[in-house]
C-alpha cells in the first residue's frame, strides 16, 4: 500500500508517466479523487497532478470556436461572461456544481472523466455537440462526446490517454440553449435530473437543429433524439414543447437510487425537458 | 513510503515540508503543523468545515494533496485575525451572533473572506451563494449572513 | 420588577473570541505527548450471535498498545439513559449495525486501522427486526428479552368512545414520519489519560455527570476516580447525550496508562448516534359543530432501534403533547416504544413533539374545514388558557394563550405576501402551535451550581451544565451578573466538568436557562444576602433598603460610592466567605403509570409558527418562502440568543420536513454521509422572522422558561398545512419530498 506523486511539466511527460505507472490516478480538482481515497476506494498508486498543467488550462476562442481545456474549473467557467452569453447551457451547468469550493477546484475535464451518469457539465457538452480532444501516445484524437462515454465510471479512453480539451461553437444569432438541475436543494446537491437543451431557427423561427440531453436518467448521459426529432423542422409552440418533452420522458429508463425513484425521475424529465427548450427560446427573441 | 517536499506560503510565512504523497491538506495543517483552527466535519467535500483559500480562493483542504500546494500561499483561519486585531469579519460575526457552537466558524469566515475580497458589496443573494458550501447546523445561517453584511459596512 | 441591567440585554458571549480565530480546541484538536490513537471494531450486520472473536494477531502487530474486548470491561458491561441495556462491546449478540466489538490503541491510526482488519471475527447471522409495526407481533425475533415492546405510555381522561359516537365532526389519519440525524457538524470525539489514580476523559458531550456514572461503572471504581470534562462541544441537539467515545476512551487509558484519542469519522458518527423516533401515529379527533374539540383517540408507533437510550422518554413526551396546545376535555393516547434492528432512536431536539405536532397540527386544519372556520379562528378557539386542564390533568398556570405567538406570526406573513412568478407554481400559507414543557417528564431533573465571589469582585461560576454552543455559559454569567450586581465579564463560567461542577444534568429538554438558571440564581442569592447584610450593619439601613447594581451598591435606590468589590473585600477580610451554592429541581408530580395523569412540567413554553410555502406543481419541489416563528420564552435573558435559537431551529425543522431522511434497508443506513444525508444550505433556507414574546414565568430565573427545542417542533407542521393549503392534497408523510407532492397531485388528479 504506497503512493507516489507526480507532477509532469508537459502532457508528454502525462503519457510517460501514465505508462511507466499503470496504477495511476490523474489529479486535478481531486474533489472527487480524494473522495474515493477516503472511502477507500483507491488504497495506492501514483497520483499525477495535472491540475498546473499549462496546455489544460488554455481556455480559447476561434473563428467561433471555443475550446476549454480538460483542467479549466467549474468556477472559470461560470463566472465567464463570454461563456454565459456564448455557452450559457455550460455556464449554468457549472455553476450548478457542488460548491464554490467544489466549482473551485473541480474541473470540466474530470466531470467528464469520472464519467459519473449525474456529472452536470456532460447534458450541456453533449447540447453543443462538443468534441473531446484525447491525448495518447499517438498524438492526440478526437471524439464527439455521446460516444465518449460507456456506463457509469467509464469512458472510451485507454490506460494511457486522458483528456485534453472540449471544442464546440459558441452560441450565435438564431440559437438558444439552456440547463436545468433538480436536485434535493440548491447547493451541493447531485442532480436527480439534469437537462440541457440546444436549438437552432432559420429566419422564419423554425427549428433547423435540436440536441436535448440528459443526466441521471441512464447508466451515462445521453442524448435524445428522438425528442430532437419532434422539433426538428417546426416552430417552437407550446404544444411542439410539451409533445417533445413527453417523448423525452417517454424516452428513458430510469433507475431507483438513494437519491430519487425511477418513476419520480421519469416524470420531471417532460418538465425540465420544457424548462430547457423554453428557457433556449429566450435568447431567440419570441 | 517516498516523501514529497512541498514549500508554500502559509498565512504570510513561507512554510517547507516533507509530506507523503497520500497526506491531505487538512492532514499537513492539523497534524503536522498543528493548526487545528481547520475543522474536519466530513472528508468529502459535503460541509465546508476545513475551507481554507489557496491562491485567493476557497477550497476544501481535506479534497486537496499537501503536494499540490507547492509554489501556492495558503490562508487559514489562523491568518486571518490575531486577539490583538481581529479582522471586520470576525468581530462582526461575534457581535451579531453568527457563532453558536463554532465547528463551522473558521470555514464559514474564510469563504466570505473570499467573497468580501472579490466583491465589497455584495448582495444578500452573493452573500449566501457564497457560504453554500459551508453547512451550519446551530445558526440557520441569517446571523451569518447578517455579520457579513456588517462587515462590508452595509 | 428593578430595570435590569444584565439580564434582557444581547451580551457577546464568552466564548466566541476563541472561535472566530480558529483557537477553541476540540476534542479532535487535543494533542498529548505519547497520545495513542484508538479505533473501534464494529459490526456490519444487524443481528447475529458472536462465535468467534479472536484479536490475538491484532494485538501482536507492532505499535499496537491495546485491543480489548467484552471481557476487559471491569465492571457492568452495558450503559443507557434510562436502562442499561446497551453493550459496551458485544460479548454474545449483536443488535444493530455498528455495534462495537472490540477496541484498539495504537501508536498511529493507520496502525489502529491495519489492527482492526487483523481481528478474526466469526458471526452467525440470525433474522432480524426492520419494522416497528411488525415487531409489536408475537412471532418477530425478539431483540431484547421475549417482547420487543419497551414501553406502552398512556394517557386517558374521560370517556372517549362515547364522545365519537356522537360528535359533529370526526377526522382521522394516518401520519408517518422518517426518522432524522442530528447532524452537528462536529463528529464524536475524546481524549482521555490517567491523572495519578484519576482517569479524566474529555470529550463532546451534552451531560458529563452522566457520563462519570457510566463510565465509574463499566470501569468498576468509584466515581470520584473518574473525572469527565466536556471539551467544547460542535453542535449536539441531543445526539450527544447518549455514550459515544467516553467509556471506550476511559477502558483504553486505564489499560495502557498512556494518553489515549478517539475521532469519529462522519460515516461513524451517523451510524452510530441515536436518532428521531421515526413513527407511525393514528390520530382520531372528535369535534363539535363550532370547531370546538372535543375528544383525541391517539395510537402511536415509535422505532426505538436496537437499544433504549433516551427511548422511552421521547415517547412520553409525544404523548403528554399529543393534544397539542389545546384543551380536549377527553383523551385516549397510547404510545409504544418497540425494539427493532434499526439505529437506535433516542433524543433529538423536540424529543417526539414534532412527530406529533405533524399530526394533530394537520388534524386542526382538517376541522377547521369541516367546522367551516378558518385555521387561526379553531386554534384560538381551543387554546389551552389560565387555569385549562392538560390531557395529564395538569391545572395550566399561564397568563396568556396561543394567541398571543400565533396572531403575530399571522399577521407578520400575511402582510409580507409576495406574487407568484411562474403560473405552475402555487402559493400557501400554514400554522403549526405547540406548548412545550421545559426539564424532564414528571421527573426529578435538577442541577447545581457553586459560585465563588472574590475580592476583586471577580466571580468563579462552577455549572455541571454543557454549553453545546446553545450558550448556557454565557445565560448563567448573565443571571449571575445580575443578581450580584456585577458586569457581565465579570463572571467566569466552569462547566460541565465532574472533578470542579456539580451535576447540571443533561443540556437537553430546554432546561438550563429555566434549571440551571434557577440554580445559578440561588447560589447568587446566598452571597447576595452575606454582602446586603453586612451592608446594611455598617451603614446601619435595614437590608431592603439595599441593591446592587452596576458594580455599585445602591441604598433607597440612590448610588453610593460604594463598590460591591469593596463590599465583598470587607466580608473577606472579617473572615466571612462569600460563596454559594444552589440547586434546583422543578416541582413535577411523576405520571399515572395506568391513566397517565399528573402534573408532568412545572412551566411551559408557548409558540406558533406560520410559513409561506411556493409548490412546483410540475415537479413537486416545496419552497418555503417564509416562516414567522413567534416564541413565549418568559424573559428573554439574551435576545441575541434567542433569535439565534429560533433561527436554528426553524431551518432544522425546515430540513425536517422538506428533505433530511436516514434511509434504512434491513437496518443499514444508505445515507451515512453529509452528501446523501440532505441537511439545509445556505441556498435553501426562507427568511425567518422572530417573534419574541415575553410572558415571565413566576418561577423561573427573571421570569425565564426555555426555548432550545421548540422552534423545531413547528416548521414541519406549518409547512405541511402551508402545502395542503397551495395544492389542496395533503401529504401524511415526513419529509414532504418532491416525490410524494407529485404523486399526491397525479392521484387528486391536479396535474
Amino acid at each position: 500500500m504506497s503512493y507516489r506523486y507526480i507532477k509532469p511539466q508537459t502532457t508528454e511527460q502525462v503519457i510517460g508517466v501514465m505508462q511507466q505507472y499503470s496504477e495511476h490516478h490523474l489529479l486535478a480538482g481531486g474533489t472527487d479523487l480524494l473522495v474515493r481515497m477516503k472511502l477507500g476506494r483507491i488504497v495506492s498508486g501514483t497520483f499525477i497532478d495535472i491540475s498546473d498543467l499549462k496546455e489544460l488550462q488554455e481556455f480559447t476562442v476561434d473563428n467561433g470556436i471555443i475550446t476549454i481545456g480538460a483542467a479549466v474549473t467549474h468556477a472559470q467557467i461560470s463566472s465567464s461572461s463570454y461563456m454565459k452569453e456564448f455557452a450559457p447551457a455550460l455556464a449554468a451547468a457549472s455553476a450548478s456544481v457542488g460548491s464554490p469550493q467544489i466549482r473551485n477546484r473541480g474541473t470540466i475535464g474530470g466531470n467528464s472523466g469520472n464519467a459519473s451518469p449525474a456529472g452536470d457539465t456532460i447534458p450541456a457538452l453533449m447540447t453543443y455537440a462538443a468534441v473531446v480532444t484525447i491525448a495518447g501516445p499517438q498524438g492526440a484524437r478526437t471524439i464527439p462526446i455521446n460516444e465518449f462515454f460507456t456506463g457509469p465510471g467509464r469512458t472510451v479512453l485507454k490506460s494511457d490517454e486522458f483528456i485534453l480539451s472540449f471544442s464546440f461553437s459558441a452560441q450565435k444569432a438564431g440559437q438558444g440553449s439552456a440547463f436545468e438541475k433538480l436536485g434535493k436543494r440548491k447547493a451541493l446537491a447531485i442532480s436527480i435530473v439534469n437537462a440541457a437543451s440546444f436549438i437552432a431557427v432559420d429566419l422564419d423561427q423554425t427549428v433547423t437543429q435540436a440536441r436535448i440531453a440528459l443526466g441521471s436518467v441512464a447508466a451515462t448521459p445521453l442524448r435524445i433524439t428522438a425528442a430532437e426529432n419532434i422539433i426538428i423542422g417546426r416552430k417552437l409552440t407550446d404544444s411542439v414543447i410539451a409533445k417533445a418533452a413527453k417523448t423525452a420522458a417517454d424516452s428513458v429508463n430510469p433507475i431507483d437510487d438513494v437519491r430519487s425513484e425511477a418513476d419520480y425521475r421519469k416524470k420531471i424529465v417532460a418538465a425540465l425537458t420544457q424548462r430547457t427548450l423554453k428557457n433556449s427560446c429566450s435568447f431567440l427573441g419570441f | 513510503m517516498s516523501t514529497v517536499k512541498v514549500n508554500f506560503i502559509l498565512n504570510n510565512k513561507p512554510v517547507s515540508l516533507e509530506v507523503t504523497p497520500d497526506c491531505r491538506v487538512i492532514d499537513m495543517l492539523r497534524e503536522n503543523l498543528d493548526l487545528t483552527g481547520t475543522k474536519m466535519g466530513c472528508g468529502e467535500g459535503d460541509c465546508g468545515a476545513c475551507t481554507i483559500i489557496i491562491d485567493g480562493k476557497t477550497a476544501n483542504s481535506c479534497l486537496v494533496l499537501a503536494a499540490q500546494l507547492d509554489g501556492k500561499m495558503v490562508v487559514t483561519i489562523e491568518g486571518l485575525g490575531s486577539y490583538d486585531k481581529l479582522d471586520a469579519l470576525q468581530q462582526a460575526f461575534i457581535d451579531e451572533g453568527a457563532v453558536q457552537c463554532g465547528f463551522c466558524t473558521p470555514g464559514m469566515l474564510l469563504s466570505a473572506k473570499v467573497l468580501l475580497d472579490h466583491n465589497p458589496t455584495p448582495s444578500r443573494q452573493e452573500i449566501m451563494q457564497s457560504i453554500s458550501g459551508n453547512l451550519c447546523r446551530c445558526t440557520g445561517y441569517a446571523k451569518i449572513a447578517n455579520a457579513i453584511e456588517k462587515a462590508c459596512g452595509k | 420588577m428593578a430595570e435590569l441591567s444584565v439580564v434582557g440585554k444581547s451580551v457577546i458571549r464568552n466564548d466566541a473570541l476563541d472561535k472566530v480565530l480558529g483557537k477553541t480546541r476540540y476534542s479532535a484538536d487535543i494533542k498529548m505527548p505519547n497520545m495513542l490513537h484508538a479505533k473501534v471494531l464494529r459490526s456490519t450486520v444487524a443481528h447475529a450471535f458472536v462465535k468467534k472473536l479472536d484479536v490475538s494477531q491484532a494485538a501482536a502487530l507492532p505499535g499496537v498498545h491495546a485491543v480489548l474486548t467484552a471481557k476487559d470491561v471491569p465492571g457492568l458491561n452495558g450503559h443507557g439513559i434510562i436502562f442499561k441495556d446497551e453493550p459496551v462491546l458485544i460479548s454474545d449478540k449483536i443488535r444493530k449495525i455498528g455495534d462495537g466489538l472490540a477496541l484498539v490503541a495504537a501508536e498511529t491510526e493507520d496502525i489502529a486501522q491495519q489492527a482492526l482488519k487483523l481481528i478474526e471475527v466469526e458471526l452467525e447471522e440470525i433474522p432480524g427486526v426492520f419494522d416497528a409495526i411488525q415487531a409489536m407481533d408475537q412471532d418477530a425475533p425478539k431483540v431484547h428479552g421475549d417482547s420487543n415492546i419497551l414501553a406502552l405510555r398512556k394517557i386517558l381522561r374521560g370517556n372517549v368512545d362515547e364522545v365519537f359516537e356522537t360528535a359533529d365532526i370526526v377526522v382521522e389519519n394516518e401520519y408517518v414520519t422518517q426518522m432524522q440525524e442530528h447532524a452537528y457538524i462536529e463528529p464524536e470525539a475524546g481524549i482521555a489519560y490517567m491523572e495519578d489514580d484519576i482517569v479524566v476523559v474529555k470529550a463532546s458531550t451534552q451531560n458529563t455527570h452522566f457520563d462519570c456514572r457510566e463510565i465509574a461503572r463499566n470501569l468498576a471504581l468509584p466515581q470520584s476516580r473518574i473525572r469527565m470534562i466536556q471539551a467544547p462541544t460542535g453542535g449536539g441537539f441531543g445526539g450527544k447525550l447518549d455514550i459515544s467515545v467516553q467509556i471506550y476512551l476511559a477502558l483504553l487509558a486505564l489499560n495502557t496508562r498512556r494518553p489515549v484519542k478517539l475521532v469519529y469519522s462522519r460515516e461513524e458518527s451517523i451510524i452510530t448516534s441515536s436518532k428521531r423516533h421515526p413513527c407511525v401515529i393514528k390520530y382520531k379527533t372528535a369535534a363539535d359543530k363550532t370547531g370546538k374539540l372535543l375528544a383525541v383517540d391517539v395510537h402511536a408507533v415509535a422505532d426505538t432501534g436496537a437499544y433504549s437510550s433516551y427511548g422511552p422518554a421521547p415517547v412520553t413526551r409525544l404523548a403528554v403533547h399529543a393534544a397539542g396546545p389545546y384543551e380536549v376535555p377527553n383523551v385516549r393516547i397510547y404510545a409504544y416504544t418497540v425494539y427493532t434492528n434499526n439505529p437506535t432512536a433516542g433524543a433529538m431536539r423536540g424529543f417526539g413533539v414534532p412527530q406529533i405536532a405533524f399530526a394533530y397540527e394537520q388534524q386542526m386544519d382538517m376541522l377547521a374545514e369541516k367546522a367551516g372556520i378558518s385555521p387561526l379562528e379553531i386554534r384560538l378557539r381551543n387554546t389551552l388558557k389560565n387555569g385549562s386542564l392538560t390531557s395529564t390533568g395538569q391545572v395550566m398556570d399561564v397568563k396568556g394563550n396561543i394567541g398571543d405567538t400565533l396572531v403575530p406570526a399571522y399577521e407578520k406573513v400575511m402582510a409580507n405576501k409576495s406574487q407568484l412568478l411562474a403560473p405552475y407554481k402555487k402559493r400557501g400559507i400554514g400554522m403549526g402551535c405547540l406548548y412545550y414543557g421545559i426539564g424532564n417528564t414528571g421527573q426529578p431533573n435538577p442541577a447545581g451550581a457553586f459560585l465563588d465571589v472574590m475580592e476583586d469582585g471577580s466571580a468563579h461560576l462552577m455549572v455541571g451544565a454543557a454549553d453545546i454552543g446553545q450558550g448556557s455559559n454565557t445565560i448563567l454569567a448573565q443571571i449571575a451578573a445580575e443578581e450580584l450586581g456585577l458586569d457581565f465579564n465579570d463572571i467566569k463560567v466552569t462547566s460541565a466538568d465532574t472533578g470542579v461542577t456539580p451535576d447540571g444534568g443533561a443540556s437537553s429538554a430546554s432546561r438550563q436557562t429555566y434549571i440551571s438558571g434557577n440554580a445559578t440564581l440561588k447560589a447568587a442569592k446566598i452571597v447576595k444576602e452575606i454582602l446586603v447584610n453586612e451592608i446594611a450593619a455598617w451603614q446601619r439601613v435595614l437590608p431592603e433598603a439595599i441593591a446592587l447594581k452596576n458594580k455599585y451598591v445602591f441604598i433607597h435606590s440612590k448610588q453610593t460610592d460604594i463598590a460591591v468589590a469593596q463590599l465583598i473585600a470587607r466580608c473577606r477580610g472579617k473572615g466571612i466567605m462569600t460563596i454559594g451554592h444552589g440547586w434546583y429541581n422543578p416541582t413535577t408530580e411523576p405520571l399515572d403509570d395506568e391513566t397517565g395523569q399528573g402534573k408532568p412540567y412545572e412551566v411551559y413554553s408557548f409558540a406558533s409558527h406560520v410559513a409561506e410555502v411556493e409548490v412546483d406543481t410540475q415537479t413537486g419541489q416545496v419552497e418555503v418562502v417564509r416562516i414567522a416563528a413567534a416564541h413565549d420564552v418568559g424573559k428573554a435573558v439574551n435576545p441575541l440568543h434567542v433569535e439565534g435559537q429560533i433561527e436554528g431551529g426553524t431551518i432544522m425543522g425546515v430540513g425536517y420536513g422538506l428533505y433530511e431522511e436516514i434511509k434504512i434497508a434491513n437496518g443499514n443506513i444508505r445515507t451515512p454521509s453529509f452528501a446523501t444525508y440532505i441537511i439545509p444550505t445556505s441556498m435553501d433556507i426562507p427568511i425567518v422572522d422572530t417573534i419574541i414574546v415575553e410572558e415571565n414565568a413566576n418561577t423561573g430565573p427573571f421570569g425565564a422558561k426555555g426555548l432550545g427545542e421548540p422552534p423545531l417542533v413547528a416548521p414541519a407542521a406549518a409547512i405541511a398545512n402551508a402545502v395542503s393549503q397551495a395544492i389542496g392534497v395533503r401529504i401524511n408523510s415526513l419529509p414532504l419530498t418532491p416525490e410524494k407532492v407529485l404523486k399526491a397531485l397525479q392521484e387528486a388528479g391536479r396535474i
